[in-house]
């Protein structure tokens, strides 16, 4: 199949909501205010591990708070997280509890008229704690001897058993690792630990919430999953689905920080609730990096190969820190033996995976779900399987990576699919060129005080989860497309755009498709009440998926159209073709071959409705039975002072296979940030704990939680994006996937420009330059 | 928690007309001086203060002068960001123009003067080693009955310890004297931090005096390496009246770990510090060199 | 304790009473309705709250409202003449550096406050200006560019 020349898709236009974002005038979740609306605030543990064996609101009471603890709410057990299917989804989580797990954790809310007096109201209230012993690292909580951080853990109805802190554990194995290992030549055996990031998204989750006259409620959440926030508060406070109605609101910054329904959202509905009231809820910045984080990983990794490169086996063995809760670390456990053995061939491969409790911020889904953990072991070893075998590293990956017609399971091993595009092999060729990879410094042979280092590593991600057959994850989209009187066109969704410009992607989808120009397709506003289920907008589905279904639907809606036409213009459909016009600013049907005879969509739109033919509207949910992977490459050129040890990135060339690329400028922007955020997490983003206190040692304050600046990163013009020429046959006229895809080979594409300065491969992320200092060091001493 | 959206408690606040006015407010217990606010204020968000009173002094115009005569004095409600637009500091004190550059943003240096940056007496404070080795003094005003009393203390006496001045809770800082400086100076600053808006893991600033090829003085400051910024005298001795020279500068940067006593904090190691305070110093005292000689 | 206080507002003159603790970015956002400038740390790290005083760039979480009584203060709302785009806004939207936007109000300030000082800056001035506005989507490079192609927007706008 090839690309054909599109009207709409591959060019740029300024994004709808733009205007609104430039002008201050778009309204995100922290800045709803509602008539009579009072401000909530969530009282948060100072303790890592502790129980509450008294609390008392009468003081807060006193001066007019309302306020909510444990007592007040549901018990029931649930997860923040319904991307998964029930039987994969471990329920850990209460509104409130008597019992705190991390410090900053939620034990009650208050609400009063104004944010000042809620502020002092939650100062007032009294609380005498029981504290437990805590468990601050993996390894203190896999030798627990005191009370657990969780007694109560349920899998659907069932109860299960917690030992040891172990929250769930994954054993995947295929082919034979012993006999494999026994036919390499070559072996790299590493351990990887890589860092917990802080999604830092510019505004702290935050939610308002209206109680409806009705018994229902109208709640306005920084989230992804509008649909899954609305089922789980449906559960939650006893609400029929038909009365919960979640508003789609732009979210200031999200990277899977709202993949899930964070508990500012289902607090402000408790505290509504009780105060039968709107309540917002806009927390701190403090309490905001409490809330989330990337998942941390330490893991061995064992690749062979035999010597002419080809790779026989691989075993992994993965440690994760998930903090306090469960956000669903089995499907993250899931994922790592998928991300690793969809990067390479491996016949053979044994994989475990533990995900232990910490008395700690609890970890969740940040941009790449894994896969960057994954990809700085997987390639930083293929880099050094390629040095052991004297084999340019390109040609190592070429020669074993998962491509064309293979099978592959990123999202786990549920999730299985065929791979119908690929543009890996352009994507390192071209990268390669721009970079003067065959010019880059040997490392052996640096000198000096600066050293220049070139490195690269590959990766990719699925574009949505979706599979033949359905597995553990949940994966499908609902649009609704309606042409309007005037030959507009209306899309309704419950996709999101976090920015990426996923909403315009798929109205451009529906453009190309119906044959108008772009501005005349409106995205509708969104609300649970009247959008069909999308599960979420996350793991790089936008496009692909929800953009997916928008285009699906919008072929549905064009067939009734051309119905109509055809009653008009006394010709068979299959002989109507519509197109643009774009002088006129509206869409044409005519008949193929006979392009005078034609009438704008517009004429047929007023003509079926005096008629009373009705409107040319459909409406569909649409899973995708593909996922299929959005390759990236990312070719780094760094500066090392090896006297100071601080790295300088001079320059960034991104290759990305996206198949056909709806948006290119905001495609480009996914790669810039994608490697922002890449780079963040391989040179400095990281959040530690205090063991004595269980405090952040940031304090929850981002002046000592560091990210890269505007000063700290190269010009414009020493950032190099291009995209591999290839079509998605599965996807959306061609496409495919970007977004997460983006940032994965990125931490280990600046590992390995640091290598190629200095000679050290870093196992640990980040590598700061006090490790480079040491590294150095080491090396000069032998 | 701190809660760094709002501050929930009331105190008074008065904005000083004169500094006579100031220095009656701040005779009251608990009353803070605010002069540009962005460190006062993230103190009384994230609880490391409650003052009861607040006394603005930012509109107060005695502490607005700005002299340039030979000696430099700045007042105390100066913005860094006005330091910066004045044509002299840029010219010939570039260390200390390099220093206030490095703080913050332009939004914080907007706001912020450098009677504030002293004050808050961090030990990683960026303005604080270009003025030590300035030997820049401030002057101290406080309230004697009616009459406000002034006396002036060489900055190298003015920092006790991290956060802690000689300051006594009825005085306030009215300017920053900078004596004047030779034509044949040259200065620099250097900070290594984290990123480029960050707060230094160390930083260094050297003032010298070339007379031929010789150092005929110098004088090395470093910041964020002990309790409080400081001379680095040892070296200082070493360097004074020899010859400018690479091997010198290699073979005696490393007396520089004599004269700071480094900690372990958020942002780096005591053993990081140490390791990078001779290159840090080398490398600024090489600028300044060159901009001594007239080469930058 | 309420303190009388006279601002004049993207041109507009309000009187309102303030007591002392309350922070100029609350007031904006809750008294005013100007809710373009944005809380997103509170201690001055991240600019989503930067506005213009006296047409400098400052940061509105770090002031006291009773502070600031008798001068001008400018807001993302208030750039934007006859609803005619500044130059600035209309090369943010063009060169795509725009993502969640949750940060663009306060950086459009600090890249406003820039151009009026210094109308054509290069790179390096633009990248050390906005270091103190955190963007958490873009990488910064479409802003940078933006705010480039922006002086120039601007300089022609001028010769009209």
């Amino acid at each position: 199949m090839s690309k054909k020349e599109y009207f709409i898709l591959g060019k740029d236009y300024p994004r709808k909501e733009d205007i609104a974002r430039v002008t201050g005038k778009e309204l995100y979740p922290s800045d709803i205010s509602l008539p009579g609306m009072l401000t909530g605030k969530i009282l948060r543990s100072p303790y890592p591990h502790a129980r509450i064996k008294r609390i008392d609101f009468k003081r807060a009471e006193a001066m007019g708070a309302v306020c909510i603890s444990y007592k007040d709410v549901p018990d029931t057990y649930f997860n923040q997280r319904l991307v998964s299917v029930p039987k994969a989804t471990y329920k850990d989580w209460q509104i409130l509890s008597d019992k705190v797990r991390q410090v900053g954790d939620p034990y009650a809310v208050v609400a009063a008229e104004t944010e000042e007096l809620a502020s002092r109201a939650a100062r007032a209230v009294e609380v005498e704690w029981e504290v437990l012993p805590s468990y601050l690292s993996p390894e203190e909580s896999l030798k627990a001897e005191g009370e657990l951080i969780h007694d109560r853990v349920y899998l659907e109805d069932r109860e299960i058993p917690i030992e040891k802190n172990i929250a769930c554990t994954r054993e995947i194995v295929e082919g034979d690792v012993e006999k494999g290992f026994k036919e390499a030549d070559v072996i790299v055996e590493n351990e990887f630990v890589t860092p917990r990031v802080y999604h830092c998204q510019l505004e702290p989750r935050s939610c308002v919430c209206r109680p409806e006259p009705d018994g229902g409620i109208t709640v306005w959440p920084s989230t992804q999953a509008l649909h899954n926030t609305r089922i789980l508060l449906g559960q939650l406070f006893d609400i029929p689905l038909n009365k919960v109605n979640v508003v789609r609101i732009p979210g200031g910054g999200h990277f899977g920080s709202g993949i899930h329904t964070n508990s500012v959202i289902y607090l402000t509905v408790a505290i509504a609730l009780k105060a039968g009231r709107p309540v917002k809820i806009a927390p701190s910045r403090e309490e905001d990096i409490y809330d989330h984080c990337r998942y941390p990983t330490r893991y061995t990794l064992k690749l062979g190969a035999k010597k002419d490169g080809t790779l026989v086996a691989g075993e992994m063995n993965a440690l994760v820190d998930i903090g306090s809760h469960h956000i669903q670390a089995f499907a993250f456990l899931g994922v790592l033996a998928g991300w690793w053995h969809s990067l390479y061939r491996l016949p053979n491969m044994k994989y475990r995976g533990t995900a232990v409790y910490t008395n700690k911020a609890p970890t969740c889904a940040m941009q790449g779900y894994g896969a960057p953990q994954v990809t700085f072991g997987v390639e930083t070893t293929m880099s050094m399987l390629a040095e052991k075998l004297e084999m340019d590293p390109l040609k190592l990956r070429l020669k074993n990576y998962v491509g064309l017609g293979e099978i592959f399971w990123g999202q786990g091993p549920s999730v299985r699919s065929t791979i119908y595009s690929d543009g890996v092999e352009e994507l390192l060729t071209k990268g390669a060129e721009l970079i003067g990879w065959k010019s880059r410094p040997d490392p052996k042979s640096q000198t000096g005080r600066f050293r220049r280092g070139i490195g690269m590593a590959r990766g990719f991600h699925t574009s949505g989860t979706g599979a033949p057959v359905p597995g553990e994850v949940k994966d499908y989209s609902t649009a609704m497309v309606k042409i309007n009187e005037d030959g507009s066109v209306d899309l309704l969704t419950a996709l999101m755009d976090h920015g990426g410009g996923t909403l315009d992607a798929a109205a451009k989808l529906v453009a190309e498709e119906i044959g108008v120009p772009f501005e005349k397709v409106g995205i509708s506003p969104a609300d649970t009440r009247s959008t069909g289920y999308d599960v979420c907008t996350h793991a790089t589905r936008g496009v692909y998926c929800g953009g997916g279904a928008a285009h699906e639907v919008a072929r549905m809606a064009k067939k009734i159209l051309l119905e109509y036409a055809s009653r008009i213009l006394n010709a068979p459909v299959d002989a109507l073709k519509t197109m643009p016009d774009f002088e006129r600013n509206e869409g044409i049907i005519y008949v193929d071959g006979m392009p005078e005879k034609r009438i704008t969509i517009a004429e047929v739109a007023q003509t079926a409705m005096n008629n009373d033919w009705g409107t040319a509207i459909a409406v569909k949910s649409i899973r995708k039975v593909h996922c299929p992977p959005a390759y990236t490459a990312y070719f780094v050129e760094v500066e090392v002072d090896t006297e100071t040890g601080e790295v300088k990135i001079k320059k960034v060339v991104a290759g990305s296979d996206a198949g056909v690329v709806v948006n290119p400028k905001m495609a480009k922007g996914q790669l810039h940030g994608g490697f922002y955020r890449g780079a963040g997490m391989a040179l400095l983003e990281d959040t530690d704990y205090d063991l004595e206190t269980g405090k952040l040692t940031n304090k929850g304050l981002i002046v000592d939680y560091k990210m890269l600046g505007s000063a700290d990163l190269p010009d414009p013009e020493d950032f190099i994006t291009f995209f591999a020429d290839t079509y998605e046959p599965t996807g959306p006229l061609g496409a495919k996937g970007i977004g997460e895809a983006a940032l994965n080979p990125v931490p280990a594409a600046v590992a390995a420009a640091i290598q190629n300065a200095t000679g050290v491969w870093f196992t640990k992320l980040p590598i700061l330059p006090e490790d480079i200092l040491n590294a150095m060091k080491e090396r000069e001493n032998g | 928690m701190a809660d760094t959206k709002i501050i929930d408690y009331e105190f008074s606040y008065n904005k000083a007309a004169h500094l006579n006015d100031a220095l009656r407010h701040l005779q009251e217990k608990g009353t803070r001086i605010l002069a540009g606010g962005t460190d006062l204020i993230v103190r009384i968000k994230t609880d490391v203060e409650k003052p009861t009173g607040i006394i603005d002094i930012s509109d107060v115009e005695e502490l607005q002068s700005f002299v340039i005569d030979g000696k430099v004095e700045i007042g105390a409600a100066v913005k860094l960001s006005s330091i910066l637009k004045v044509p002299v500091i840029r010219e010939r004190y570039m260390g200390l123009y390099e220093a206030i550059d490095s703080i913050g943003a332009v939004q914080i240096r907007n706001l912020a003067t450098l009677a504030g940056n002293l004050c808050n007496a961090s030990p990683g404070a960026d303005s604080a080693p270009p003025l030590l080795t300035l030997e820049a003094s401030v002057e101290v005003a406080s309230l004697e009955g009616e009459n406000v009393e002034k006396r002036v203390v060489p900055l190298r006496e003015f920092f006790t310890g991290p956060g802690k001045t000689i300051l006594k809770s009825d005085e306030l800082v009215t300017k920053i004297i900078i004596p004047s400086i030779d034509s044949d100076s040259g200065s620099a600053f250097k900070k290594i931090s984290r990123v480029k808006l960050d707060i230094a893991k160390i930083s260094c600033a050297v003032y010298l005096v070339a007379e031929g090829q010789i150092m005929r003085d110098i004088r090395i400051a470093v910041g964020a390496a002990s309790a409080k910024p400081k001379r680095a005298e040892s070296l200082e001795r070493e360097l004074k009246g020899k010859k400018f020279e690479q091997g010198l500068l290699e073979e005696k940067a490393n007396l520089i770990n004599k004269d700071i006593s480094p900690i372990t904090d958020i942002r780096s190691t005591e053993e990081y510090r140490r390791n990078v305070a001779p290159v840090l110093v080398r490398d600024t005292i090489e600028l300044a060199w060159k901009r001594a000689k007239g080469a930058e | 304790m309420m303190i009388p206080v006279e601002l004049k507002i993207n041109g507009k003159d309000y009187s309102l009473n303030v007591k002392p603790n309350e922070l100029l970015l609350n007031v904006l956002r809750e008294r005013l309705n100007l809710l373009g400038a944005k809380y997103g740390c509170g201690i001055g790290e991240c600019g989503a709250c930067t506005v213009l005083l006296n047409g400098k760039a400052v940061l509105s979480c770090l002031i006291l409202a009773a502070s600031v009584s008798g001068q001008e203060i400018t807001t993302i709302e208030g750039i934007s003449e006859n609803n005619k785009l500044h130059p600035l806004q209309e090369a943010f939207i063009e060169e795509g550096a725009i993502q969640c936007g949750f940060c663009t109000p306060g950086m459009v300030m600090t890249a406003k406050a820039l151009l009026d000082e210094n109308p054509e800056p290069g790179y390096d001035e633009i990248k050390e200006a906005i270091r103190g506005n955190l963007c958490r989507c873009t990488g910064y490079v479409n802003i940078v560019k933006a705010i480039k192609s922006g002086s120039k927007k601007l300089k022609e706008r001028r010769k009209e």
